[in-house]
């Protein structure tokens, strides 16, 4: 006699493989993609290869200590010319896989223009003055990047910052649009006078607020708990 | 190329990020890259989320408790990774409208791979259910995930998650005996 579970289990495993899975494997192209980007981060972290390849091997010797007082030294005489300061402003390659366009769907709303933005200054430059901001980080969670959106950067019309805290996560989004109607479900909440609509709690850890003012819609998604989203909520300044 | 084997044992990892995060590629790249794309169902994008959850992977390794093993510490970043980026998309197609929460993944494939789904015995009524039932399904007969897993996997409750295993059996039963299937 079979054991119904098993058979499920068996044939549903083998449709997925043959059928949305073929060929769809984590290859060695995928994972040197990996450690190119990790390296990146890692030089970019530690400086130069050279010094990271010492740091790396633990070469805490006075050797080193040495030559980097006679690379301080060489580099502050370097610094004089003027090869330096040729900022580049950062566009989508900078910003993680997550905000690039996927595929060739040219219908892809997420196919448009992005950028990273590095502080509030460049934030309230790119999207106007008036735009509040989150000002409470709730717990271990850190900000991960803030990402500005639309046809150019002179006319980003929607930024989004992540948040992040081992394997949790979640967006704060901010984008110019009219009031677009009350969510369907969804509980009023006070945001500091302002109406908000918030999912109701479902035993599901995953929490949306959605907020307008001022033609501009401001919405928390992600895994935070209610309280801790009406708290980023009513932090905005 | 067969499934990848569903082993794990936190002891098997170095407890250093370089080489922890080889044998993590090795053992379970392919199931985080396929679990990408069951949640999106773009290959390109499948394979940004899962390069990127590798990413995070290595940067808070040092900081992973072994509260979960480490399949279900992957698989729990990707499903994240995989809303997050629901979320943002969702919010650029419609932004209040919640019944838009999730979308089918038949939405995105191709005609071919369609059609293949057509001809199967159980995948194309799974892909008919909704979708909190097409994703408990995955997790416990692709992933092997027992319902703590799934629990931990999802981030929620294990009780929530036990109820809704065993409606999506119960459905998928139903419509696997119209059929005939095991029988």
């Amino acid at each position: 006699m079979t054991d119904p579970k098993k058979d499920i289990k068996k044939v549903f495993s083998e449709e997925l493989d043959q059928t949305l899975f073929e060929s769809l494997d984590f290859q060695s192209r995928l994972q040197d993609e990996v450690r190119k980007k990790l390296t990146a981060d890692y030089q970019k972290e530690s400086g130069p290869t050279w010094l990271a390849f010492f740091r790396k091997r633990r070469v805490y010797s006075t050797m080193l200590v040495a030559a980097a007082v006679c690379l301080v030294f060489f580099s502050s005489w370097l610094l004089r010319g003027d090869n330096l300061n040729q900022a580049q402003p950062k566009t989508t390659s900078d910003n993680p896989t997550l905000f690039r366009s996927g595929g060739n769907d040219s219908n892809d709303p997420l196919v448009r223009q992005s950028w990273v933005l590095d502080s509030e200054n460049e934030v309230r430059q790119a999207f106007g003055t008036d735009v509040l901001l989150p000002t409470y980080t709730p717990g271990q969670f850190k900000l991960d990047g803030i990402y500005g959106y639309g046809s150019s950067k002179e006319q980003t019309n929607k930024l989004v910052f992540t948040y992040s805290h081992e394997d949790q996560s979640y967006l704060v989004i901010i984008e110019r649009n009219k009031f677009d109607g009350i969510p369907h479900g969804f509980e009023d909440v006070d945001i500091n006078g302002t109406k908000g609509y918030l999912n109701p709690e479902d035993g599901n850890t995953d929490t949306e607020l959605h907020w307008y003012l001022n033609d501009v819609h401001y919405w928390i998604a992600g895994h935070v708990s209610t309280e801790e989203a009406v708290k980023i909520a009513k932090s905005f300044k | 190329m067969g499934r990848p084997s569903h082993k794990d044992n936190n002891l098997n990892f170095s407890k250093d990020p370089s080489a922890a995060i080889e044998d993590m590629m090795n053992q379970y790249g392919t199931l985080v890259l396929r679990t990408a794309y069951f949640y999106l169902g773009d290959r390109h994008l499948a394979e940004d989320i899962s390069q990127e959850v590798f990413i995070l992977a290595y940067r808070n390794w040092t900081k992973f408790r072994g509260d979960s093993i480490v399949k279900t510490w992957l698989i729990k970043i990707t499903i994240n990774r995989c809303r997050d980026h629901l979320r943002l998309k969702r919010s650029a197609e419609i932004p209040s409208d919640t019944l838009f929460i999730n979308e089918p993944i038949t939405r995105n494939l191709e005609e071919e791979v369609i059609k293949r789904m057509n001809r199967t015995e159980i995948l194309k009524h799974v892909l008919t259910l909704p979708l909190h039932y097409q994703e408990v399904l995955y997790l416990f007969y692709y992933l092997d995930f027992n319902t703590l897993e799934i629990a931990k996997a999802t981030g929620d409750p294990e009780g929530t998650i036990r109820g809704r295993l065993h409606r999506a059996r119960k459905l998928l039963g139903g419509l696997l005996e119209k059929e005939g299937f095991n029988k």
